[in-house]
Formats: C-alpha cells, structure tokens, sequence
C-alpha cells in the first residue's frame, strides 16, 4: 500500500461494498501478476484485501468457547463457518468484524456431516447491510492457481483484523476421510488442497481466488506427526459443495449427507464394481446388483474408490442424480450395455445421530439454550431436526406467499373434483373429499379412504400413490397443512442437475415444501422465480419411488395456477400424462360450485 | 481435473517491469509417479514419490526404506499400475532408481539431460509430493510453491543415526518434507526438474525438522549411465552404513529404576552402577527422575523414551527430586 492510511481504505471499502454498489468485492485486475507487472499485482492484491477484511469473521460462542474463522455471504448478515466451530457452545454466538465491533450472531443451519455451519449476524441498526463476498465457482479451480486464506489464526487478533496468507492450490478434488468419530463427521468431499498456511483459528474462514470470490471454507490441515501447525497443507470445502446444501441451510435445518445404500471396491483391472447392494436401498430399486460396475456418478467418471466417496459427499440426503453402471456379464460373455439411472440419495447419518452431535451440549437434547432469550434483532426455536426452527418457518413463510401471489391457495376448503383426459384419450376423473380420494382413468378406478385408520396405499396401482399425492396437493391448496404430521421448507432444487426435473428446467431453482404424514413424504415443487407450483412428488414410504405429477405448459388461467399438461410418473417410470379440462371446487358443505 | 496450465508469478524475484514467467505444470506432474513400498510402522510411511526418467519405464527417486520393499508399486497420474524393483542406488547422490517389471514400454520420462542446474538461493520453485498420501489412484500429487532458501551442505540424523546427505542440498522455505512427500520432484520456473524432495530428516544439532531437496543435475551424468545400462549402478547395500552415534539408554548411564509394572510408574532410582556416569554426577538410590533434557517425565515409560530421544553426543541434562529438594545433574556420555 502507499501513503493511503491503511484504516481509511478500509472503510472506503465498508462504504462502496455496503452501499450495494458491488455485493462481492471483486477486484480490479489480477493479483498473480500473470497478465501485469509485479509491482501492480502487490497493489490489486493489497486491495483487494481491504475489500475483504470487512467480510472476515471471529466466530465465538456468546458464552466463550469455541473460535474460529467466518465470512459474510449476503447483506442480511448471514455467513458461513464450520459446523466444529460453533458445535457445542450453543446457538447464539459473538462475532468480531475488522471493524473492532463485535455483533450478536445465531446459528441458522447445521451440515455436521460436511463440517459447514449457517449463521446469521444481528445488524446493529435497522436497515443496515453487511459487506459481503459472492460465491466462485470451486469446480474451476486449477492446481496452481493463487489462493487467498483469511481468518483469525490462534484468535490473535484481538481487534478482529483478519489474518492474511497466500499460495497456491495445490490440488483439486481431494478426499479426506471422517473424523475418528463413531458415526464420522467432518467428511471433506471433493475439497481443495492449499499450501498458504492454514492454522487452528482459521477453521471456518474463507478461500478467496484470484478475484476475491469465495470458493472455499477452511477447516481441516493435515498434522499428523507434526505439531498442531501449519504444514503446508489445508483443506477447504469447496464452495460448490456448499452451494448444494445452501437451501437446506438457510431454512435452518440439521443436513444430512447421502448413500445409495450400496459401497464399491476396486477390482483387478482398475474397474469398480458394487460389492454391497443393500436390499430396497436407492441402488437397488434402481436395479443396481452386486458384481455390477459403476462407470459414472452424478455425471463424473468413477476410476476409484476414493472418487466415488468424493463425488457422493458432496450432496445432501434426497437430492437425485444420475448413475450409470454396467450389468455384471461372465467371463466369455459380451459386456453388457451401461445403464443411466437416477437415484435418490437416500440419508446418510439419519435425524437421531444428527440431533445428537448438533447438541448443546452434546448428548444433551433438548438444548440447555432452547429457553435462553435470543440477542436483539435475532430468532431462535429449537425443535428436532433443525438447527434452529426460526429460520424453517420463515422460508415456508416465504415459499407460501410466492405460491399465494401465483394464485395457488384459496379458502376453499370443500371437495375438489378435476377431469381430463389421457394423452391415450382415455378419460381422467378425481375426486378429492376428506373422507377418501378416488380416481377413474379408462377402465382403472383407485380408491383412496382417508379416514384415521385408512393408510395411504399404491391407488392406483402402480402410480406409487398418485392419489395420496392429490389428497396432498388439496391440503395444500385449502390451507389445511395442518392435517400434516410436519410441513415445512426442505430445500432447494435443481432442474438443471436433478435428472427426473428437468422437464421444469424453464422455471429455474426450486423451493421444495415438504409435508410427512403417516409414514408419506410429499414435497412440493416451486418455482423461485414465478412462484407457481411446478410439481407434486409422494412416496409412501422411505423404501418406495415417488409419485410425481409434473405440472407443464403454460398456466390456463384454472384454479390454483395449476397448468393443464400434467405428467405422472412412478419413480423413472412414465404413468399417464394428461391434459387436465377442469378444475372444480365447492366449499365445504356447500356441494358443487364452480370456483 | 488435469488443467494444469498455469502462470504463475515470481513476485518477489523478478523485477516490476519484467515480464512473469508462465509454469506449465502439466507435463511435469504427468511425470510424477506414487510409489508404495515398505513402511508403515513406527510413524514410517510406506509410500512417496519418483520421477519418470527415460523412454523404459525408469523412475528416480530418493534412497529410504520404501525401496526395501521388492516390488514397489508405481502408480501413474492416470491411474495406471506398475510393479517395479530396484535397480540400484546412486550412493553419492542419494537417489535410486527402479524400473516397472510389467511392460513399461511408452513410459516417456525426462531425460536426465533436461535436470536444470542447481538454482541458487532465492529461485522460486515448484515441489510436489504425495504427503499424507492425499493422492491416490489417477490423482495428482500435491504441489506448493515454495523458494530455495539456501544451497549447500547439511548435516541431518534420523532417530539416533547420522545421515550422509549429497552436498549440497537444497533448503526449501516451505513445509514440504511431510510424511510422503520423499521424492517428489521439485521444478524450476521452466518446468525443469531440479530436485527431489529428501526423505524425512532432523538437523543434526538443531534436531527441527528440515525442508529440503537432494538436486538431479549431479547426478544427471551417474542416471544415463544406469539407463543405458543397468549393471553400472552400486549395488544397494544390505544395509545402511549409517554412524551410530549412541543411543542413550539408562543402563548405559549406569542408571536402573524401579521395575516398570503399572502404567505410571514413578521413575525411581533403584541402583546406580558403581563408576558409571551417574555415580560420577552424584545420583543415589531413591532420587525421583522428574525431568529428562527439559522434558518432564512423570513415569519409568517416559523417562526411558525422553532418554531415547535425547539428543546424540551431547550430555543428557536430568533434574531429581531428592527429598524436598530439586537437584539437577548431567551425565556426561561415555
């Protein structure tokens, strides 16, 4: 830097970044000297540091404890951490930004499995908007490329300015084993390997590239006999990792990573081939068997192992993807044609584990905090499965009103009753009452009775329960979701990578509600951008494929918002895809009405 | 992901208005092969690192106690799988070299003549180096960017022993030598190979941990030899013809304790050998042993491992608690 005092720049950063001018500070040419003189590389990459220290966490329990590093990814204060920083100190945290203030913080969504961690800072003053960093994109990352760490090693910094290294990359796609914990969290999938120091304190302080995007978090080095310090190799989770399980974070709940209920060994040869095939497990309702050879997951070539551990962490509990593997054939015999399925990860560690370990303190639930009064400008509900229930209701809040200006939801709260036809010209009839949902398509009738003993079946058969899944779709519709067991926001999804959406790719990201009931789980599908409902999928139970309709083409101005071509399918499986002609609904006890 | 297409910068050497030099990595890294061989006890690792070297499937890397495996497994950067054996050592270099017994035609290494010369202090480098074994199967090892600190000779041990090292060395300021990083090649801003890393060895009276690389180019002219004919590399000896410098073991000092029976038992003197250092220095029969060369020790078990891991010829410092009062006493080495 020159004669610039150091402080002013700083906050002529806060100042341009705050004012929304640029919501990640990026920089103003490269900082590796590649394309530019050294001299002008020291001073873009002393820059741009001022832009970023004041996105740069301490993080803290408010009780003392725990310590380590976060960075600030949207206005509203939220910021990312490692799960291990703020596990075990409670849900309401202390954060010191380089501005020497420190700011009341809660914890919004747990990933113990993948080591992240969700929090959100109290603004000091209404209005108030936090510098923050934009997310990069990890998968472009190259060995070698500058890699920018910030944080506060050994909580140094008294004052919160954050501490600055700078390397190299030193490799990509890096698997690191879970910790040596019973059920093993802390797994890091697909990470990046960095030689700029990373130490104790760093954990949960952000990977910067070359021009100030976030494409990482720091949280693991490897030590081993060495002394707890730097040896040149760090491990940050990669921000497109992060990106996956965002949704689920910021609707405040504990993430669960993912199986397919199935585990690889390499072979003589280098292939790998399935070596346990768990009965009723994704893999196997996919028709995956044992002895069969995995080519490709998720859209990436599997060569090992380790690739294959790498590749599946990096996504959450009931996200799909696809997976091709090729049938097992003996010796002599011709080699069998791969197969590209999709497959529903299945949960990896499970709700009770994961309540577990998120804890406070450990082993404890419900939290000792759960009645603590929460700091000024911050919320926070315990409740099983959730980091903090505060956060879950306030996205189902928001997904509820998105569909609402779509005109999904009326008051009506009688009987639906829709007609259509087949794309076969068979004629489509449902009924939908409190007492039992029925159906009549051609010559198939299904019958659904939902009174309190009845249990949601396969009706019709081989739908995978197309009628519980309108039953669900009308609690939704008649604002009865409080006949659900549990309803709530799940997440977000991804018509561009979920290989059975992507039909709906023209409605862009996803909400995902999701609704349990007697054993059933139904998730609804919206849009982000237009809030209109883009899908309804039920499974009956954990072990099942959905049913899934598809709402497609342009809404005709029905009921609900609903669209007319409506796609039903059982798993991969096309059902019947149907042109729906009306929509009628009659509010209760009033018989017949037109809406 | 095996874009390695790289520029990268010598900020702190190259002069402002000079233009950066651009480091293709790929080349060089396709050429570094994960070596598996013997190891795996006491905090050895049983893997590290060669460079492939000719057009037959040689691979250079460092002497250590990997190659006493026979064969060695040679893992490639696209996931490929050779056995491999010695071939022989090149003991004034400290470098070995193998060759893949399975079919290794169409194994294009550098040529020894490609080793750029030693790079003197301040050229920045690149090293790699599976440490940790981050790598496996069609993985790349892992690379950091590091800079010659110093060019010269270096005196180092391991455990008790002294170790010849070729002189000179290149010292690293990076912390490269971790666990498995041994052999990994080390290049110069060109994308030549300069340099292996060492194996994992102390400073000989520091005893902290050194980064360093043993450098190729001395040794480039003894490696074409060997490729062209195999029989003029030394023969590996059977044993490592490393100078013990004296372990330090109580009994040496004349010193016996208390019989070791409970995990924790408290390190005292049962005997002192008459005329032995430690009669020489003063220590008696029921002194407690409390510290051992500044590490306190609070049983038998650690004092034998305090004085096992003391530093070599040098007099072994103990401190004793005889009756209220602390005494300190140092045994000189015989």
């Amino acid at each position: 830097m020159n004669a610039t005092p150091a402080r002013t720049a700083m906050r002529f950063a806060v100042t341009v970044v705050a004012a929304g001018a640029c919501g990640a500070a990026s920089a103003a040419g490269p900082i590796d000297g590649t394309s530019i003189g050294v001299g002008d590389a020291e001073e873009n990459r002393i820059a741009l540091i001022e832009r970023l220290s004041p996105t740069v966490l301490t993080v803290m329990g408010a009780a003392g404890g725990g310590g380590g590093s976060g960075v600030l990814i949207d206005a509203d204060g939220h910021a990312l951490t490692n799960f291990h920083v703020v596990q075990g100190v409670g849900p309401f945290l202390k954060c010191g930004r380089d501005d020497g203030e420190l700011y009341d913080a809660v914890v919004v969504g747990l990933d113990p499995g993948g080591d992240v961690a969700l929090i959100k800072l109290a603004p000091p003053a209404e209005g108030f908007r936090f510098p923050f960093v934009g997310f990069g994109d990890s998968d472009g990352v190259r060995v070698g490329d500058p890699a920018l760490v910030m944080g506060n090693p050994f909580l140094f910094a008294e004052d919160f300015t954050p501490s600055v290294s700078f390397g190299i990359v030193s490799g990509v796609h890096r698997y690191q084993y879970p910790d040596g914990s019973d059920v093993g969290l802390l797994e890091y999938a697909d990470c990046l390997q960095v030689d700029a120091a990373v130490n104790p304190g760093n954990s949960g302080g952000p990977l910067f590239d070359a021009d100030g995007r976030l494409v990482g978090i720091n949280g693991r080095v490897s030590f081993e006999k060495r002394v707890r310090i730097n040896s040149g190799v760090g491990y940050a989770i990669s921000i497109n990792q992060i990106k996956k399980f965002m949704g689920q974070l910021r609707g405040g709940r504990l993430v669960d990573h993912a199986t397919i209920g199935a585990t690889v060994r390499t072979e003589r040869g280098g292939e790998i081939v399935f070596d346990r095939v768990r009965g009723g497990m994704p893999a196997d309702r996919r028709g995956v068997r044992e002895g069969d050879t995995l080519v490709s997951f998720a859209g990436r070539p599997i060569r090992s192992v380790n690739q294959f551990q790498n590749v599946l962490g990096i996504f959450a509990a009931g996200q799909r993807v696809s997976l091709t593997f090729r049938p097992f054939t003996r010796a002599g015999e011709p080699p069998a044609k791969p197969r590209t399925v999709a497959v529903r990860l299945a949960a990896r560690y499970g709700e009770k584990v994961l309540n577990e370990v998120a804890a406070n303190p450990p082993g404890q639930s419900p939290p000792a905090a759960e009645d603590a009064e929460p700091p000024a400008g911050l919320s926070f509900r315990f409740r099983p499965g959730f980091a903090n229930y505060f956060a879950n209701e306030q996205e189902t809040g928001r997904v509820l009103a998105l569909l609402e200006a779509a005109g999904f939801r009326t008051d009506r709260t009688g009987p639906w009753r829709i007609t259509g036809r087949s794309r076969r010209g068979e004629s489509f009839a449902a009924t939908l009452a409190d007492t039992a949902a029925g159906c009549e398509l051609g010559a198939v009738v299904g019958l659904q009775p939902l009174g309190p003993s009845a249990e949601p079946v396969d009706e019709p058969p081989g739908t995978g329960g197309l009628l519980t899944a309108l039953h669900h779709l009308r609690l939704l519709g008649t604002r009865q979701t409080d006949s659900f067991a549990t309803f709530g926001y799940f997440g977000t999804a991804d018509p561009d990578t979920d290989p059975l959406l992507g039909r709906l790719s023209a409605d862009g990201p996803l909400d995902v509600l999701v609704a349990e009931n007697r054993g059933t789980e139904t998730r609804f599908y919206v849009s982000r951008r237009t809030g209109r409902l883009a899908a309804v999928e039920t499974t009956l139970d954990d072990r099942a494929d959905p049913c899934r309709i598809e709402f497609l083409g342009p809404s005709t101005g029905r009921p609900y918002g609903l669209a007319d071509a409506w796609r039903v399918s059982y798993g991969p499986d096309l059902y019947a895809e149907l042109k729906i002609e009306d929509i009628r609904t009659a509010d209760a006890g009033a018989g017949e009405g037109s809406p | 992901m095996k874009r390695f297409l790289l520029a990268i910068v010598l900020l702190a050497f190259t002069a402002a208005s000079e233009a950066p030099a651009a480091v293709d990595l790929e080349r060089p890294l396709s050429r570094a092969v994960k070596i598996y061989g013997a190891g795996g006890l006491k905090g050895l690792p049983a893997y590290g690192v060669g460079l492939l070297i000719g057009d037959g499937g040689h691979v250079v890397t460092v002497r250590s106690h990997i190659l006493d495996a026979d064969p060695v497994l040679v893992v490639l950067d696209d996931g490929r799988r050779f056995d491999a054996s010695l071939v022989g050592t090149l003991d004034r270099h400290g470098l070995a070299v193998l060759a893949v017994t399975t079919d290794g035609v169409g194994l294009t290494g550098y040529d020894p003549a490609e080793f750029a010369a030693l790079p003197p202090a301040g050229t920045p480098l690149w090293a790699s180096g599976n440490m940790y074994r981050i790598a496996a199967g069609d993985e790349a090892v892992s690379v950091q960017r590091v800079t010659a600190s110093y060019v010269g000779p270096l005196q180092a041990r391991r455990g008790r022993y002294d170790v010849t090292l070729p002189d000179p060395v290149i010292v690293l300021d990076g912390v490269t030598n971790n666990p498995g990083a041994a052999g990994g090649p080390v290049f110069n801003p060109a994308g030549r190979p300069v340099a292996l890393i060492g194996r994992e060895l102390r400073h000989a009276t520091t005893g902290v941990w050194v980064n360093y690389a043993v450098p190729l180019r001395q040794a480039a002219y003894d490696l074409e030899r060997v490729l062209d004919d195999p029989s003029a590399a030394a023969l590996p000896p059977a044993d490592e013809p490393e100078a013990d410098t004296g372990t330090a073991t109580l009994e040496a000092f004349g010193l016996s304790l208390l019989p070791d029976v409970v995990r924790r038992t408290p390190a005292f003197v049962a005997s002192v050998t008459a005329g032995s250092p430690a009669a020489v220095a003063g220590l008696r029969h029921d002194d407690l042993i409390v510290s051992v060369g500044g590490r306190t020790t609070g049983s038998v078990r650690e004092v034998r491992q305090a004085f096992a891991t003391a530093p070599p010829r040098e007099p072994v410092v103990i401190a004793v608690r005889r009756g209220a009062r602390l005494v300190t006493f140092s045994l000189e080495r015989r």
